[in-house]
């Protein structure tokens, strides 16, 4: 008899306890002995009432040709993004020769005068293709159970043009200026969700910025550079809760252009379930949904909505059956997802052909497809 | 050699911090995924924490390899503070792999069980995996960045000793008492997953490793019948350890380790694999059978993922593509009119030499016209190898128009047909519209007319793209459809071999190789050539080609035998079947 018929008489005919009384022993090896034991943990983070985004800009960059031709041009998609020679750090030397010293001295002095116009305006003279930056922002807000409303701002988009145009449409100009943002969340590096912070420290200065701890130095240095005064609280890896129902989370991974981290939001909906913001989701939707089915504990284990720019892994998948992002994200069974900004706008088209409970927007605002909830849009949880 | 230019932050206080670095390495190798390929990987999988986990594929090897992180200790190497992280290692063969009969019947056990593919894509380190453990990778991290160190440590054979035997329950045993219950080549099996991450840590870290193996023993286990293991007296398994040193050893092991020259079943690329060319896949399909939705498709997938496609369309009148779905998302380089397999070489040369320098992409599609050959264009692409590599000839079918009557299936037009027979994989198009039995029947002619094109059925031109990379993986160098043994000018003979005469042989059974020896043999000296498509004992259906003395049998897929024409002068030929 070989092994193979004889584990499948002993687990068909007679059960899998006979294999014991014929003398097999389920031994496990000894490891990990001297390590300490890790408890998986479904943290408790509370709960909320309802959750809001407003879209106030998801559009990075208004070409992607153009934008193609920087990145080939200045050498590819490892290149360290402040050496791009992209606007605001631009030193005119010419496109993958640029460096965040010699942008930063040539419109430092704008900054300091709230003159963030006069700021781009030197930077595009010295700088590749700035009017193809826009960038990726958005306004969450949070009603507690007991009614009250906080607001945080998520990302700051690139452009300062742009953006003090897009803060102004949708009033987080005067809201900063009025202390009613409870916090900024700055989710990674990137320029295009990044770089538009002088407008944020120019009509708040004060406001409490959360940014992960893996900013490389010249990103930290630009905090101070644009004004900034408030409490600035640098994220470590994993789980930091905002409010009752409210949480960040810090992903530890590398990520184009020279950058490290990303943290997305996670909000525990009372009745309704879990609601996730992303700014890009580097780190793989799949992945990020994943942790939070192991990290978190949430409303009837229900993944209930999601808002911003999904990635797919940045792997390929051993098994090629399953190399899809529309078969990834079926087993969650998502109920509203508003995806915009890098999720691609074929995918977003392909969520809608496979059923996918995609909520439309109106595509204004230079925004491309009301697939995507685009510029000036907003989204509710529950829906 | 600094840590902080891959993870920016102190090394040291995070408590899963060799977690990150493994995370940053893999993932900084997968920006550029030719890279990625080159190096050895073949696909991952991560898991959520907290005890981080990963699944993957290496060249290689045709393992699933599983990685948990168990954890770090703080520790000290030569004064200075390091950090040792702990990770042990899976590998999962597949259910019916002859390899797990040297497994524990443990892992037979879980291997057989009907949701074990299952399981494993969702493999967080469970305990129900532990039969498939068997070796451990180390790392050292200095705390100030200066140094890194990767070590496998496995045993030669995993060996666990049943004392007491197990019963087959006849009164026989399955395994002897003293006998091994098991007995895996662990080291062995593990060696193309530390090449991938030891040369994935060389590329990351700009300096190549220094490479040193050490070795130690460790008691050969048994267990009771009741339960319990205990060392079998005096047996001892040899358990070799593989570092990978960058900066300086971390450990006492790996410092007092032999230097070996290279480092072990690293992958080697193949050389196009390494040499930057672009890859040109060729999509061809029907009229109307949604080759463009397909495309749509198939680019996002690939700009998804940061590989940047350009699209080489054979006649700008029928870009059926949405101008604003598309334009900005890749360079569309439109051919001049005409059909590009007939004018080949006049209009596709410019045409990738301008797509290449508007936009150096990873690969390009040529998306031809309903009615172009595609043998006509892998015959030309071979003048084109300065340029691009061959990919896969893709042709979309419409499932609906497939199945729809008698007339519908491609027996219409030679076009059509050789559009199916010459794909490396046919997209079933619009396979929701068709009832299932029907879908399947279609598939089954389909996969009669073209046995070795991967067939997957869609909808809206949405396929598992990855199964595309698989299929290329596995199937590629020579072995496409594409590429098959064929005769393309079969019976045509050109001008220049006017004065000869020629013969055509036609075989009513399965001719062996011996006996068409021994016709072309005797044939005489005057025979200058011989070739054709006949039934070879064995073999079924193959290519023959005889020329200067050398016989050439290739397996092939045409459909029917078309005789063996023989070319030459005085020929003798045996009488009969002959045309």
């Amino acid at each position: 008899m070989d092994r193979r018929e004889f584990i499948k008489g002993a687990s068909l005919g007679i059960g899998a306890g006979a294999l014991g009384a014929m003398g097999l022993y389920s031994y496990t090896p000894a490891r990990r002995a001297f390590l300490p034991d890790v408890q998986r943990k479904m943290t408790d983070i509370g709960m909320c009432k309802s959750v809001r985004v407003t879209n106030i800009s998801e559009t990075s960059w208004f070409d992607n040709g153009v934008f193609m031709k920087n990145v080939t041009g200045a050498g590819g998609l490892l290149v360290d993004q402040y050496t791009y020679n992209w606007a605001p750090f631009g030193n005119g030397k010419g496109i993958g020769k640029g460096s965040y010293e010699e942008g930063m001295k040539l419109i430092k002095p704008y900054i300091q005068k709230g003159d963030l116009h006069g700021a781009w305006a030197i930077a595009k003279e010295n700088s590749v293709d700035a009017d193809n930056a826009g960038g990726f922002s958005c306004l969450v807000e949070i009603e507690a159970l007991d009614g009250k409303i906080t607001k945080y701002l998520f990302d700051c988009g690139w452009s300062y043009d742009w953006m003090e145009e897009s803060f102004k449409r949708e009033g987080i100009d005067r809201m900063l200026a009025n202390g009613e943002i409870d916090g900024f969340i700055q989710t990674h590096e990137h320029m295009d969700h990044y770089w538009g912070f002088p407008v944020v420290a120019k009509y708040g200065p004060n406001v409490h910025v959360y940014t992960p701890n893996t900013f490389y130095p010249q990103g930290k240095q630009y905090i101070k550079d644009s004004g900034h005064v408030g409490e600035w609280t640098q994220v470590k890896k994993g789980l930091y809760n905002l409010q009752p129902g409210v949480a960040l989370y810090q992903f530890e991974c590398p990520i184009i252009f020279k950058v490290y981290g990303e943290m997305s939001m996670y909000c525990n909906v009372k009745d309704v379930g879990l609601v996730s913001i992303t700014g890009c989701c580097h780190q793989g939707i799949i992945l990020f949904a994943d942790t939070a089915y192991k990290e978190l504990k949430y409303e009837k284990d229900q993944f209930y909505g999601l808002y911003g720019g999904l990635h797919i892994s940045p792997f390929d998948d051993w098994d090629p059956k399953y190399d899809d992002l529309v078969i990834g994200l079926k087993k969650w069974d998502l109920k509203r997802v508003g995806c915009n900004h890098c999720t691609g706008l074929i995918t977003a088209q392909k969520f809608v052909d496979a059923g996918y409970p995609v909520v439309k927007g109106t595509a204004r605002f230079r925004s491309k497809t009301n697939n995507y909830l685009g510029n000036g849009d907003k989204i509710s949880f529950p829906g | 050699m600094r840590l902080d230019s891959i993870f920016p932050r102190p090394i040291g206080d995070g408590g899963s911090d060799c977690a990150s670095l493994l995370t940053t390495l893999i993932m900084a190798a997968h920006f550029d995924r030719s890279e990625a390929r080159a190096l050895g990987w073949r696909g991952v999988r991560p898991a959520a924490a907290p005890n981080p986990c990963w699944t993957c594929r290496v060249a290689g090897s045709e393992l699933v390899f599983g990685m948990r992180f168990d954890g770090e200790l703080r520790g000290g190497h030569g004064g200075m503070p390091v950090l040792h992280g702990y990770f042990s290692l899976y590998a999962f063969p597949r259910g019916d792999s002859p390899l797990l009969e040297s497994f524990p019947l443990d892992a037979l056990r879980t291997a057989m069980d009907e949701g074990y593919g299952a399981a494993l894509r969702e493999f967080s380190g469970e305990d129900a995996f532990d039969p498939f453990l068997f070796g451990r990778l180390v790392m050292d991290a200095a705390c100030d960045g200066t140094a890194l160190c990767l070590s496998l440590e496995a045993p030669a054979r995993h060996r666990v000793v049943s004392l007491d035997g197990i019963a087959d329950g006849r009164g026989g045993w399955i395994v002897a008492p003293g006998g091994e219950e098991c007995s895996v080549p662990a080291f062995r099996l593990f060696l193309p997953l530390f090449a991938a991450l030891a040369a994935t840590a060389e590329k990351q870290l700009g300096e190549p490793a220094a490479v040193a193996l050490s070795s130690s023993f460790r008691p050969r286990m048994g267990f009771r019948a009741g339960g319990g293991m205990e060392p079998v007296a005096e047996l001892r398994d040899a358990v070799p350890a593989l570092h990978a040193v960058f900066g300086r050893p971390l450990s006492a092991e790996a410092e007092g380790a032999r230097p070996l020259r290279s480092l072990p079943a690293r992958h080697v690329p193949e050389p196009l694999e390494g040499a930057g060319l672009p890859v040109l896949h060729v999509l061809t399909g029907f009229l109307g059978s949604g080759k463009t939705t397909f495309l749509r498709r198939w680019l996002d997938f690939l700009h998804g993922r940061e590989r940047y496609t350009g699209v080489i369309q054979n006649e700008f009148g029928s870009i059926a593509l949405d101008a604003a779905m598309l334009a900005g998302d890749t360079v569309v380089e439109a051919l001049d009119e005409g059909c590009v397999c007939c004018s080949l070489a006049d209009s596709l040369r410019p045409g990738i030499e301008r797509i290449v320098d508007a936009m150096p992409a990873e690969q390009f599609v040529l998306e031809t016209t309903g009615v172009a050959n595609p043998s006509n264009i892998m015959a030309a692409m071979e003048g084109l190898r300065d340029l691009v590599r061959p990919g896969l000839v893709i042709t979309v079918a419409d499932a609906l128009d497939l199945s729809a009557g008698q007339g519908g299936f491609p027996a219409d037009s030679g076009v059509r047909r050789e559009q199916i027979m010459r794909a490396d994989v046919v997209i079933l198009n619009k396979a929701g519209d068709v009832p299932a039995p029907q879908l399947d029947a279609l598939a089954a002619k389909l996969h009669a007319l073209n046995p070795r094109a991967l067939i997957l059925p869609a909808s809206y031109g949405s396929v598992p793209f990855g199964e595309l990379d698989a299929f290329i993986d596995a199937h590629g160098k020579g072995r496409l459809p594409s590429r098959g043994a064929r005769l393309d000018a079969f019976g045509r003979l050109t001008h220049a071999e006017e004065g000869f005469e020629s013969r055509t042989l036609f075989f009513d059974d399965p001719v062996s190789e011996e006996t068409l020896s021994g016709i072309l043999r005797d044939a005489g000296a005057g025979l200058s050539r011989a070739k054709g498509i006949i039934n070879i004992e064995n073999k079924g259906l193959c290519v023959v080609q005889w020329a200067a003395g050398r016989l050439e049998i290739d397996p092939c897929d045409a459909e029917e035998p078309a005789g063996l024409a023989v070319i030459g002068t005085d020929l003798r030929i045996p009488d009969g079947g002959m045309a």
